[in-house]
């Protein structure tokens, strides 16, 4: 059909409109920020969300990072995971481990003006064992009988068991001080209104866009942070915020793993990974048929070719766990049994075990990030060498609750639930400290071991850790007791993961770190992409 | 004005309805609220106090009440016990109380005490039978022994509150309010984008049916009918924002800026497509149907161009359906939104239901749910209101069917 | 059969239904031969050292990120997707169709009831109502029918309840609406005169007479079936692995997007197909069966 002139016209009108529409919206494009922002300030877009900055409502990894800038405890890790000063300059233990003495640092103010004492100490800890408070980390204070203060500057635990490794648990997260001002004032959640002494003062939150924090001036290690603005920004969908940070709207950002090509030939984005301080694995049902024998689980830890399966599906991003410990920590044991991929192994140990015709198991995990793709990944190994694994996807929130669902409130766990599943998938993020590994994972009474393995001779040392002051005996225990798990194989020691950090050429000196923890010592950010 | 108070007035029980409805679906979710919060390592002991303190141990139909805000089983007064001397503690002048026990547990709960007569509004948590700290002290005078406290103990839906969030330890309205811009924002902007496009299109393909680009049009109709809107949202910002680097791919721009619009662009798009695209089949259908008849033809047969013909005459007629179905799509473009906005990290309401849901924090997709559900439902009430009054014909207490 | 031809006659004279006829029908085929065409081991068979390659001869679509034959698993999921579909719109169907003829011929205190849940469950909008019943009803529904069956069913049955159960009121709303206006019909009337009862008179009468309309609609639903659960895959609340659907190949396909684009285009395209199919045949239907029927 043709159009004649007449017919056309009235329709210009709207196709002008559409056009100047689409004018206007292509020129008002990407907002750039004004140089004189961007000096000396960094956008950090992560993966996940942050919900509270309390130190005892703490339940995110991000939340983590993110209270730690904000806030220190009496001690830290630093990056080399060694303990150091913060808060505290010195500390002391007496009455074998019963009593621990800190001396705080003198002069400290937090944000509000409150100054740094060891009442405020004390009002932390008192509150977080608080069971009006509903604290996450309740039960990590429970031993804290009652704390002194005999000066200002001295604080003084007294702890119901023995605890020799008390200092590395006052670099925890939970440990962080807040403003006892702050956290008094109800009127102000101080989830959402944090403030404490660290490098970083708290200034906005828009949920769900993003959160401000500006620099301490008055921190007492100003000096050593050039950054004057840090905004931090909840980006979740993975590919999105792999383009915000090509584009330059962020800074920094978290790179998934099946993404670190991606950002390595992006011209504009430098990456930097490392091993994480965590540990991916294949828990068993160690209570239940087939699992409770110890040939099935053995013949399960050698039917997994990590290296292949890292190699590939997981794009070079981890590293092939030995042990329940990550190979980053300094007290890892490299020498205890290692389960190299041998399909014919397993095959034989299945056999032994009566299971020649191979067995059906189901294998729980969650949808999240890597987990579906690791979970996929293992089961297909074990279904080759007759382990048939039915995988059970269970949302996020479920998933965690099923585990505990199944403790009786002595602390047995019901017989009958034990038949719920044979596998599952797990992460821990447990940090700097080995004990927060092998404690709550492998000791037979604790809610996180959801293995249900029990091994009276590895509690029994779990037990004495604590008490044992000398650092070479720990040390020594931690050894065996990393062995004596990897003999009983109560997972299939899955992989270490790896903190992947991609940020724009501006961000200068920027050095990654195995916790997910953010430092922002030393690093400067330049004015334009250079 | 008197056919608007009538037709609010049957929302009602549709609006009690949808009530009971979510509140029911959210107690048989699985997970459990009390356990989210303590962590897994929490003693047995610690869990069943605090479901005792939410309110958890409760009959279902008394926690429905409560949690709407009906003081039938709950808010009771109680009494102070103890007021343990001021200057005891290094509090400084803050008031401590000791409460009794039939109070239960309150968690930010706001409070009202009575102190020589006058009533003191004041929040504050604590435990049973235990020593609480209120928010400011009360003021001086005597604060009496037995002296009448009105716990609003739980404020519910209908006084606007909508409980405290499991996960982000905030007051839900809070949330929801919060985001609720940004929401509206980006539904008008598709609702803005989907009329447009389907009034172009529409007319278009109307006027000039059996074209080639009639063929195209419909073409395009169907495909962006049936495509999944996330995936389409993806390569929206693959194509439009990584490519091309044209519109920024995720986020919301600041109010009343260029940026706003940019930021904008493409979650509209995605969310009005589908939208437009069915809008400009029922544009056109409709107008086919007044092209046909016998005043449009005279008109045409007199001599008048298609063009104005179509404008003055036919688009006008029908607009009708046009109107209806445009205000009635800004509902399921509420739904769509859910997904819009997490592939966009547009920071709204849908969005926040996602993540609530995903994490069984229930109380914030409790809140959200109804929420969206109370939008929707007035909007269809406004929808109805407007088609009354475009078209005289139908009367709304008449037997329209 | 004279009734039968000169259906197809009509049908026929729209060209795009027989298109879509011809993917239904392709897909239905596939579907049913899904099994033998792909052996249940390709599905899942990994080769991680072939992960993410781009299509070639021996993987005309390429591999997954696991290193899957993504064109094995299109094909066996056209099983799980086309019974989701179908699968859904037959219980929102069943349940809708009942209560809808309840409503519409009983009246009274049953259609008061009826209509008001149905006006409760369409005050939400359909996406909200679907997510949050297969978050919150879904997962229930499913455990109360394995513990009462004592079986494990297949993974995506708490997509298949939820949707149907968020779906149902639409029918409800459809039959309410054509009893009442076959009520007053006169063959109905005869019945009545002839003194068959109720319940006759409306699985006898009414019931075959909403046959057309009832299929025209249930095809046309089938698409929002299948994109719902697209939808509800991508928020990570979809069907299960290994069993893969349409929705979440192409759901976990995203993440990949920016390299090897391929991986979430085939999934997408399968569902464009199907659901453009299925839309043009229930078009065509609406055209033969019922052409009063507004654009729904």
């Amino acid at each position: 059909m043709f159009l004649s002139r007449s017919s056309v016209r009235p329709w210009r009108w709207a196709c002008q409109a559409y056009l100047f529409l689409a004018v206007l919206l292509t020129v008002a494009c990407v907002p750039s920020r004004s140089e004189e922002e961007k000096k000396d300030s960094i956008t950090y877009g992560f993966d996940s969300d942050i919900y509270t900055f309390d130190p005892i409502r703490q339940r995110m990894m991000k939340e983590s990072a993110a209270m730690n800038l904000v806030m220190e405890g009496l001690t830290k890790w630093n990056n080399d995971i060694k303990l150091v000063p913060s808060l505290a300059t010195d500390w002391q233990e007496s009455d074998d481990c019963h009593t621990w003495t800190f001396k705080l640092r003198e002069g400290v103010v937090f944000h509000d003006g409150t100054p740094f004492n060891s009442e405020a100490v004390r009002a932390h800890f008192y509150r977080t064992k608080d069971p009006a408070n509903a604290a996450t980390r309740r039960h990590l204070v429970q031993h804290i009988e009652s704390i002194d203060c005999p000066s200002d500057l001295e604080v003084v635990f007294h702890l119901s068991t023995p605890d020799c490794v008390f200092p590395e648990a006052m670099a925890s997260t939970y440990a962080l001080i807040p403003s006892p001002t702050a956290t008094a004032n109800l009127e102000k959640p101080f989830g959402q209104n944090p403030v404490g002494t660290g490098p970083f003062r708290f200034v906005d939150w828009t949920p769900d866009v993003a959160i401000r924090l500006e620099k301490n001036q008055d921190s007492w290690r100003a000096d050593q942070y050039q950054l004057k603005r840090l905004e931090l920004r909840p980006i979740r969908e993975n590919t999105t915020r792999l383009i915000l940070l090509e584009q330059g709207v962020v800074d920094m950002a978290d790179v998934f793993f099946a993404q670190v090509n991606v950002a390595r030939q992006s011209p504009h984005i430098e990456l930097q990974t490392t091993p994480q301080l965590a540990v991916r694995y294949m828990g068993f049902n160690n209570k239940k048929k087939p699992f409770s024998d110890i040939r099935v689980r053995r013949a399960a830890n050698y039917a997994v070719n990590r290296e292949e399966m890292i190699k590939y599906q997981f794009f070079g991003v981890g590293m092939a766990a030995r042990g329940p410990l990550p190979t980053v920590m300094p007290n890892h044991n490299p020498d205890v049994e290692t389960y190299d991929y041998n399909p014919e192994k397993a095959r034989q140990l299945l056999a032994e075990a009566g299971y020649p015709n191979g067995v059906d198991v189901n294998f729980w995990t969650t949808e999240q990030g890597e987990y579906r793709v690791a979970a996929e990944a293992v089961g297909e190994y074990l279904r080759q060498v007759g382990i048939n694994v039915k995988i059970v996807i269970i949302d996020n929130a479920a998933y965690w609750k099923k585990f505990d669902e199944y403790i009786l409130p002595s602390g047995e766990r019901y017989p009958e639930r034990d038949g719920v599943y044979d596998m599952y998938l797990g992460g821990w993020v447990g940090g700097e400290a080995e004990y927060d590994y092998l404690r709550p994972l492998f000791y037979s009474k604790s809610g996180s071991n959801s293995s249900f393995y029990a091994n009276p001779d590895l509690d029994a040392r779990l037990d004495a850790y604590m008490g044992t002051p000398d650092e070479e005996t720990r040390r020594r225990m931690l050894m065996e007791m990393q062995s004596l798990i990897a003999d009983d194989s109560p997972w299939i020691f899955g992989y270490y993961s790896q903190v992947n950090m991609g940020y724009q050429r501006r961000v200068k000196g920027f050095k990654i770190n195995p916790s997910s923890r953010l430092f922002f010592e030393g690093v400067t950010a330049g004015e334009g992409e250079d | 004005m008197k056919i608007l108070l009538q037709r609010l007035l049957q929302l009602v029980p549709t609006l009690i309805g949808v009530s009971i409805l979510t509140f029911l679906m959210m107690r048989l979710a699985p997970g459990d609220p009390v356990r989210l919060m303590l962590g897994t390592e929490a003693s047995p002991e610690a869990v069943e106090e605090l479901r005792r303190q939410m309110g958890l141990d409760r009959p279902l139909y008394e926690q429905y009440f409560t949690y709407m805000g009906l003081n039938v089983f709950s808010g009771k007064t109680g009494r102070i016990i103890d007021v343990p001397a001021d200057d005891s503690d290094t509090d400084g002048g803050r008031t401590k109380l000791t409460l009794a026990p039939e109070h239960g547990f309150l968690r930010n709960d706001r409070v009202l005490f009575t102190v020589e007569g006058e009533q003191v509004e004041r929040t504050i948590s604590g435990r049973i039978g235990d020593t609480i700290q209120l928010s400011k002290p009360l003021p001086d005078g005597e604060v009496a022994m037995d002296s009448e406290i009105v716990v609003p103990w739980k404020r519910g839906v209908l006084q606007g509150n909508f409980g405290t969030s499991i996960v982000r330890d905030r007051p839900v309205t809070q949330e929801i309010l919060a985001r609720l811009p940004a929401t509206i924002e980006l539904a008008l902007a598709a609702i803005i984008f989907a009329v447009g496009a389907g009034l172009f299109v529409g007319t278009f393909s109307a006027v000039y049916p059996r074209s080639w680009f009639e063929s195209a049009f419909r073409l395009m109709v169907f495909l962006f009918l049936a495509m999944p809107g996330f995936w389409l949202g993806l390569e929206l910002i693959i194509i439009c924002s990584r490519s091309l680097q044209w519109f920024p791919p995720s986020g919301r721009g600041e109010f009343g800026t260029p940026s706003m619009l940019a930021h904008l662009f493409l979650p509209a798009i995605t969310l009005g497509l589908s939208s437009g695209a069915f809008l400009s089949r029922i544009l056109r259908s409709s107008m086919l149907q007044v092209l046909n008849q016998d005043y449009i033809r005279t008109a045409r047969a007199k001599g008048l161009a298609k063009g104005p013909v179509v404008m003055r005459h036919a688009l006008k007629n029908a607009l009708i359906p046009f109107v209806t179905v445009a205000g009635l799509s800004m509902g399921s473009l509420l739904g769509g939104s859910v997904i819009v906005e997490t592939v966009f990290n547009w920071p709204g309401v849908g969005k926040l239901f996602v993540e609530s849901i995903l994490q069984r924090d229930l109380p914030v997709t409790m809140g959200c749910v109804l929420m969206l559900a109370t939008i929707f439902v007035l909007l269809n009430l406004a929808v109805d209101l407007l088609y009354t009054y475009l078209d005289p014909r139908i009367r709304l207490d008449g037997g329209a069917n | 059969m004279e009734g039968l031809s000169e259906f197809w006659r009509r049908f026929r004279r729209n060209r795009l239904a027989v298109v879509g006829l011809v993917v239904v029908t392709i897909l239905v085929v596939t579907a049913l031969l899904s099994t033998v065409l792909v052996p249940f081991e390709n599905v899942i068979k990994q080769v991680p050292s072939e992960a993410l390659s781009p299509p070639s001869w021996a993987h005309p679509m390429g591999t997954d990120h696991l290193g899957r034959d993504v064109m094995s698993r299109i094909v066996y999921a056209s099983r799980t997707s086309l019974l989701v579909g179908v699968m859904v719109v037959s219980i929102g169907m069943t349940i809708g169709t009942v209560l809808g003829l309840l409503a519409g011929y009983l009246g009274g205190w049953w259609e008061r009831i009826i209509m008001r849940l149905v006006d409760i469950m369409l005050a939400f909008p359909f996406m909200l109502l679907a997510i949050t019943v297969s978050a919150t009803v879904g997962p229930w529904l499913l455990m109360k029918l394995e513990t009462a069956i004592g079986l494990r069913t297949f993974s995506s049955l708490p997509v298949i309840l939820s949707l149907g159960f968020a779906t149902f009121p639409d029918y409800v709303r459809l039959v309410r609406g054509s009893v009442l206006s076959l009520r007053e019909e006169q063959f109905v009337d005869a019945a009545r005169a002839l003194g068959a009862n109720r319940r006759r008179i409306m699985l006898m009468d009414i019931l075959p007479n909403l046959v057309g309309t009832l299929l025209v609609y249930g095809t046309l639903k089938v698409s929002t079936a299948i994109l719902a659960e697209s939808g509800l895959s991508f928020l990570g609340l979809g069907a299960q692995p290994p069993e893969p659907t349409w929705g979440n190949m192409l759901s976990e396909g995203r993440e990949y997007l920016l390299f090897y684009a391929w991986l979430p285009l085939f999934p997408g395209i399968a569902i464009l197909c199907t659901v453009l199919g299925f839309n043009f045949v229930g078009d065509g239907l609406r055209d033969v069966l019922d052409p009063h029927m507004k654009d729904v």
